[in-house]
């Protein structure tokens, strides 16, 4: 009987000296300002001066004990998850995650509409380029306790074309471009330069392909097709998917996609389904 | 006939037994009929009523009561036949269109590479509406089809000649396309038929490289390849089924020559071809809309007689309608959609005139006499043209009556008045052809004020005879291009 504090003692210890302090703090916050809010108290418990990481907090309120291992880590250094976004020179958007706290962590990923699933890597960055899919990008960037969240807009960007497969589980699809004896070869490397996949293996996953409107190459047709793998996972069953091309009237339109992939006896091959996505025209005729 | 029997027996066999009371009511909630529901064949409800037994379509009606067949019962299944290119651009541009107008949710199954099944579902309830089931076909396989019963609805490029109900849905134009590294842009109508029939079997013979010319057409489409003169029994040709697959086969081929549909032309480039005396029309949307590229072909959605879902008849009276029009150009085809071209825009078809009239004093009146008519002037898009050899409308045409009439009903054109101006081409004596002209536009403008609410709109007619040639006469599609009625929005006369 060495340890007499057993961990169910400490967490009572520890919970009674976060409410303790939150009591006491609040009586004083009440005090001083005449309100009482409810979320502010924890923050104040902890005795963080006031920095951005609080206002993270107060948006989406964690549970106190990973505050209180935020705390420990902010004495050392920054903890404060950081979300930025940036327009790039050639009009992407740079996602820029600092969570030094959050090391090879778990994220939910939301763009717009679109969700995936990822993870920081060693040093808690996470890094992604993404297109404007629409005049107004909304990215949050989500742990398993609270979210941050930034808009970027598209002001006066050149209109872009976009298609997009999003799916959960098993990756299954991808995009294809073609350009079929397009008269500018340097058309072939915009047709091969533009993928985005976000996302991990396994989990929900997005691929974006996508092309300026109105370019200087003269007019020309992208053909898109989807090249979907049989493995021994999916052979015979059926998948689905969400497609997404930017509709007549704008914006990005999602269609459901179903699918019964062929059976067993042919896994190892792709197959290519050829009419899911409208082709793209690189210039208006 | 025994697929329909099959489906009538399955329907009654899947239903639940029929009986207790139901009313029907209208969308405002009012009763409309009540009774014990029969029978019922799709939506068309048989009740035994106070009145005895009534017959009633129940499409445009809500059933409550517990007699009211089960909604899942009512989902709407048609199975549509076509074209690859109909079926896998057109008719997804079309749902997708008729799904945003109606508010509904659409999904698709990938069966194969040619068979795909739509879904259209309620966004709230998420109750399943209506499958499309479609399939795509070749051409001259349409009709045939739809008489079986293996379809319901039909989406090709042939006019039917059987009795099946159709609507021109769109417009596309067959056109004679080489490789963008091809570097002919012109041909004459009888250079492209020597390329096409194999008289001419190099580049060379045109002044290009010594590279064989390798002939690409469409297999079982029913297009009017003739106007291209007789290319029936090419030998050594490629044939595809599809399209776009034909497109890309000569987009990568310098040495091809490929005759298409003009919306999968893809990375093909289309060749001008004019005609012996050098006037010459480019396919273009507004020259394809405008129907002066002569080789025109509408695209038909076909049905027959028989009864249809409501939702059905709704997505077909949508995809006429013109909420459709963006969606069908988005998906690459020519649009209906009435378009003006200003006179500025005209140079061209003002020269022709101006060369080809005579240096007499009268024809040189007779051209000052036009351009001062038409000089404030703005043409439609919208032509009138006749069949080969007749004085009856062609079916582009005959689907013009009806948008011209709806835009004047809707006042479009409101405080203007609306020209309908004659041309004709030049085989026979001018004053004939004046005459001749005028006549065309004179019943084209009977046809269309009898189906307009005319308001503050005048419907006038004009008429030039041979005045204004298109294309050349030489050839039977110069002089179907020139055989016209234009349409031309003028200031009024009345406020001038």
């Amino acid at each position: 009987m060495k340890n007499y504090v057993t961990p169910s003692v400490r967490r009572w210890v520890l919970i009674f000296s976060t409410f303790g302090l939150a009591f006491l703090s609040g009586h004083l916050m009440q005090s001083s300002r005449g309100e009482a809010p409810e979320r502010p108290l924890v923050a104040k418990a902890i005795n963080v001066p006031a920095s951005p990481a609080i206002a993270v907090a107060l948006s989406d309120p964690p549970v106190m004990r990973d505050r209180i291992l935020d705390t420990r880590a902010t004495r050392k250094g920054s903890c404060r998850p950081d979300l930025q976004l940036t327009r790039t020179p050639d009009a992407a958007i740079h996602v820029t995650l600092t969570a030094p706290c959050h090391a090879s962590t778990p994220i939910s990923v939301r763009v717009n509409e679109l969700a995936a699933t990822d993870a920081t890597d060693a040093r808690g960055h996470y890094d992604i380029r993404l297109p404007f899919i629409a005049d107004r990008v909304t990215v949050s960037l989500g742990f398993k306790d609270h979210v941050l969240t930034q808009t970027i807009s598209n002001d006066d960007l050149p209109e872009q074309q976009h298609v997009i497969l999003a799916w959960h589980g098993p990756e299954t699809f991808r995009i294809r471009a073609d350009m079929v004896g397009a008269d500018d070869q340097s058309a072939n490397e915009v047709v091969t330069g533009n993928f985005v996949r976000v996302g991990q293996k396994g989990g929900a996953a997005f691929e974006i392909f996508s092309l300026p409107v109105d370019t200087s190459f003269s007019a020309g047709v992208v053909r898109l097709s989807v090249d979907a793998t049989v493995t021994e996972a999916n052979c015979g069953a059926p998948v689905s998917t969400v497609a997404y091309q930017s509709g007549y009237l704008g914006g990005l339109r999602p269609t459901e996609i179903a699918y019964t992939m062929p059976d067993c006896d042919r896994v190892g091959e792709v197959v290519s389904l050829q009419n899911l996505f409208r082709d793209m025209r690189l210039a208006a005729r | 006939m025994l697929n329909r029997l099959i489906a009538v027996f399955a329907l009654f066999c899947a239903s639940p037994t029929l009986a207790g009371p139901v009313q029907l009511v209208n969308e405002a909630g009012q009763p409309v009929l009540e009774g014990t529901l029969l029978s019922r064949e799709g939506e068309l409800f048989r009740l035994e009523t106070e009145h005895g037994p009534v017959t009633i379509d129940a499409g445009y009606l809500r059933c409550s009561g517990v007699g009211c067949p089960d909604p899942a019962d009512l989902t709407a299944r048609v199975a549509v036949g076509g074209t690859p290119d109909l079926v896998h651009r057109l008719l997804p541009a079309l749902l997708e269109g008729f799904a945003d107008h109606r508010g509904l949710v659409l999904g698709r199954t990938f069966i194969d590479d040619d068979r795909v099944s739509w879904e259209l579902r309620e966004t709230e309830s998420d109750r399943l509406l209506a499958v499309f089931d479609a399939q795509a076909m070749a051409d001259n396989k349409v009709a045939s089809a739809l008489l079986s019963d293996e379809i319901g609805l039909g989406l090709g490029y042939t006019e039917a000649n059987v009795p099946v109900r159709q609507s021109v849905v769109a417009l596309d134009a067959l056109v004679p396309a080489v490789s963008s590294d091809n570097s002919r842009a012109m041909v004459t109508l009888d250079q492209l038929n020597g390329l096409l029939n194999g008289r001419m079997a190099s580049w060379r013979v045109l002044g290009g490289p010594d590279v064989p010319v390798e002939v690409h057409m469409l297999d079982g489409w029913n297009l009017s390849s003739q106007k291209f003169g007789s290319i029936r029994n090419r030998e050594g040709a490629t044939r595809h089924t599809d399209p776009s697959d034909l497109a890309d086969s000569v987009a990568s081929d310098p040495g091809a020559l490929g005759l298409l549909p003009y919306s999968s032309i893809g990375n093909a480039v289309p060749l001008v071809v004019s005609g012996a005396c050098g006037l010459a029309t480019p396919a273009t949307r507004d020259t394809i809309r405008a129907e002066d590229y002569p080789a025109t072909h509408p695209l038909f959605l076909q049905r027959v007689g028989a009864r249809q879902h409501k939702i059905i008849r709704d997505f077909i009276a949508f995809s006429r309608s013109p909420d459709a029009q963006m969606a069908i150009r988005a998906a690459g085809f020519v649009d209906q959609a009435i378009g003006q071209i200003g006179f500025e825009r005209q140079g061209d078809r003002i020269a022709n005139a101006v060369l080809s009239a005579g240096e007499d004093r009268e024809s040189v009146a007779e051209v000052r006499d036009m351009i001062g008519t038409l000089l404030n002037g703005s043409r439609l898009t919208l032509t009138f043209r006749f069949r080969d050899g007749s004085s009856d409308l062609d079916p582009q045409s005959v689907s013009n009556i009806q948008r011209l009439a709806d835009a004047i009903s809707e006042g479009a054109f409101d405080g203007n008045d609306v020209l309908f101006v004659g041309f004709s081409d030049g085989a026979g004596p001018a004053q004939a052809n004046l005459q001749l002209s005028e006549r065309r536009a004179r019943s084209v403008r009977r046809a269309v004020a009898a189906r307009s609410a005319l308001g503050a709109t005048e419907l006038r007619v004009a008429a030039f005879g041979e005045l204004m040639p298109m294309a050349c006469d030489d050839t039977p599609w110069g002089g179907q291009v020139n055989r016209r009625v234009e349409v031309w929005i003028t200031p009024s006369e009345v406020t001038r």
